[in-house]
C-alpha cells in the first residue's frame, strides 16, 4: 500500500476529476498526491489552523476534496470556503444526530428503570390481567 | 522577425507537448484561466451588451448629432488543447504556485453597434467580425511572497483576421443623404498580438485580484495596411494606404472578490491603447501610402459589480457583471476608425460562461 499525504479516496476522486488516466500506475497516483501536497500543503495548514479545524489526514483530505467546488478565484479563498463548509456541515449533522437520539438519551438517563412508566404511558388506564383474559374469552364465537 | 517568432512559438509548443506527454497532463476542450481577457478590452472575444448607451455622431449618419445606441459583443475564447505541469491543482485564476500551463484557444467574436432612434429604421451602423488562434502560457509564482497571496506571470500570442462591415440600411441612408461624400472603405486585415501580464492576488486569500498587462498588435502583412486602398464605394477610386503597422496597449484591472455570504464582487477595468487614426486621402492609384498617420491614446474604462453564482447546470456557471462604461478616443468601429475624439458611455451587462 502506498503512503499518501491524503486519503486514498480523495486522491483517486481528484485524480479522476483532473482527467487522469483510467488505468493509472502506482507512480501516477503517488506523483499526483505529491503534487497536491506541494501545491496546497502549506495553505491547508495555515487556513485550517486559522479556521479552528482539527488537522489530520482525514480533515485535510476533506477540505482538499471540497476545494474545487467552492466559490472563490484563488486557492486560498477556495480552501477557506471549504473549511467553513466542513465546519458548518459537521455542526448541522451533529445537531441532527442529537435530536434523533434525544428520546433514547432520556430513557437511558440515570434514575430511569427499564420498563418504568413514562409520563405519557401513565395517562393510559392500566387494565388488570384478569380483565384482559375475560375480554379475550368474550370475543370467542359461541 | 515573424519567421523567428513563429519558430520560437512552435519550438516552445513542441517542447512543452513532449514534456506534457510524459506526464499525461494534456487537456482538451476545458476552460483554464491562464490569460482571460480583461473586462475593458474593446475587441476581446467575450459576450456583453451595452444598453442604454450614448455615442457621438457617426460620419455619414442621416441625422447628425449624438444619439442612443446599443453596442453588443458576442464571442468566446474556445479552449482547444493544452497542458499543465500540475493537474488537479488549478483555480479560476490559473495554475498553482510553481506550476506552468500552456494552451491553444480559438477566439471567435462579432461586435455590433446599432443606432436606436436617431436615424430611420434604427440602422446597424457597423459590425466587426474577428476570428483566429490564441496561444496562452502562464506560470505560478511562489505563494505569500512580496506582499501577494498568490501571483502569476503570463504571456499570449494571438493571430487572427478582422473583417468590418457597415450596416446595409446605414449605407443606403448615407448614399441618399451624402451621395457626394460617402465612401465605403474595406477595413480588413490580419494581425498578431503579443502580450504579457503580471497578475498578483493581494489581501487576505488574494481577495484583490489585479491584472497588469501590456502588449502590441502588429499587422501580419504591413504592406497591405489596415484597409484596402481601393474603395468599395465609389468603386474605382483610391485612398492612400496606411503606413503605421502596430498599436501598443496597456491594461489594468482590479477585482475585489465578495466576502462572507455576499455574492457581489467589485471590478474596475481599464484599457488604454495608442490607436492609429485612419487617413482616407484621395490618391490616383493603389500604390500610394500615407506618411505616418496621427495617433490617439484611446481609453476604455469599465466599473461595476460581478455576481458570483454557484450550482449545477449552465446558470450556475454564468457569472454576470453589471457595469458602467466610458470610452474616449478613436472610434473603434470598422471604417469609422478615421474619427478621433469619439465618446461612448452607458450601462451594460457582461456574461462570463
Amino acid at each position: 500500500m502506498a503512503s499518501l499525504n491524503f486519503d486514498e479516496s480523495i486522491v483517486l476522486i481528484l485524480f479522476a476529476q483532473s482527467g487522469g488516466s483510467l488505468a493509472p500506475s502506482h507512480d501516477d497516483i503517488v506523483q499526483f498526491d505529491a503534487g497536491l501536497q506541494k501545491a496546497f500543503g502549506a495553505t491547508l495548514q495555515k487556513i485550517m489552523t486559522e479556521e479552528g479545524l482539527e488537522i489530520d489526514v482525514h480533515s485535510r483530505s476533506l477540505v482538499l476534496g471540497c476545494r474545487p467546488h467552492m466559490p472563490g478565484n484563488t486557492p486560498a479563498a477556495q480552501i477557506r470556503r471549504a473549511c467553513r463548509y466542513v465546519i458548518s456541515a459537521h455542526q448541522a449533522l451533529s445537531a441532527a444526530a442529537a435530536v434523533s437520539l434525544a428520546p433514547l438519551q432520556r430513557a437511558l438517563a440515570p434514575g430511569t428503570k427499564r420498563g418504568a412508566r413514562t409520563r405519557a404511558s401513565r395517562r393510559l388506564k392500566r387494565v388488570a390481567p384478569r380483565a384482559k383474559k375475560r375480554r379475550r374469552h368474550a370475543r370467542r364465537p359461541a | 522577425m515573424k519567421g523567428r517568432l513563429a519558430f520560437t512559438v512552435f519550438l516552445m509548443a513542441i517542447l512543452s507537448a513532449t514534456d506534457a506527454a510524459a506526464q499525461k497532463t494534456i487537456w482538451a476542450l476545458e476552460n483554464h484561466g491562464y490569460y482571460n481577457s480583461i473586462l475593458a478590452e474593446p475587441r476581446a472575444a467575450q459576450t456583453m451588451v451595452l444598453f442604454p448607451a450614448g455615442a457621438d455622431s457617426f460620419p455619414f449618419a442621416v441625422n447628425e448629432g449624438a444619439g442612443l445606441v446599443w453596442d453588443i459583443s458576442v464571442g468566446h475564447e474556445v479552449p482547444i488543447v493544452g497542458f499543465s505541469t500540475s493537474k488537479g491543482t488549478e483555480s479560476p485564476t490559473g495554475v498553482a504556485a510553481g506550476a506552468f500551463g500552456l494552451g491553444i484557444w480559438m477566439p471567435l467574436s462579432f461586435h455590433v453597434i446599432e443606432d436606436m432612434g436617431k436615424d430611420d429604421s434604427n440602422p446597424i451602423l457597423n459590425t466587426d467580425y474577428r476570428f483566429g488562434g490564441l496561444l496562452k502560457a502562464q506560470w505560478g509564482l511562489p505563494d505569500n511572497t512580496a506582499g501577494w497571496s498568490s501571483a502569476h506571470v503570463a504571456a499570449k500570442f494571438q493571430f487572427g483576421h478582422e473583417s468590418t462591415h457597415l450596416g446595409d440600411e446605414f449605407t443606403l441612408g448615407a448614399l441618399r443623404v451624402h451621395a457626394a461624400d460617402f465612401i465605403r472603405v474595406n477595413v480588413s486585415y490580419e494581425y498578431y498580438d503579443l502580450g504579457g501580464a503580471f497578475e498578483p492576488n493581494v489581501g487576505m486569500d488574494g481577495r484583490y485580484q489585479i491584472k497588469v498587462r501590456a502588449g502590441d498588435i502588429w499587422l501580419w502583412r504591413p504592406k497591405n495596411g489596415w484597409y484596402g486602398p481601393e474603395l468599395l464605394q465609389p468603386y474605382g477610386r483610391f485612398v492612400a494606404g496606411s503606413s503605421r503597422n502596430h498599436e501598443p496597449y496597456t491594461q489594468f484591472e482590479i477585482y475585489r472578490a465578495p466576502s462572507g455570504n455576499s455574492t457581489l464582487g467589485f471590478i474596475l477595468s481599464a484599457d488604454v491603447r495608442n490607436r492609429t487614426i485612419y487617413q482616407y486621402v484621395d490618391v490616383p492609384d493603389a500604390a500610394r501610402t500615407n506618411p505616418r498617420e496621427p495617433t490617439e491614446w484611446s481609453t476604455n474604462v469599465m466599473g461595476g459589480v460581478r455576481q458570483v453564482r454557484a450550482g449545477a447546470g449552465m446558470m450556475g456557471k454564468l457569472s454576470p457583471t453589471y457595469f458602467l462604461r466610458f470610452y474616449h478616443g478613436v472610434n473603434p468601429n470598422g471604417q469609422f476608425r478615421s474619427q478621433s475624439g469619439f465618446r461612448e458611455f452607458g450601462f451594460g451587462v457582461h456574461f462570463d460562461f
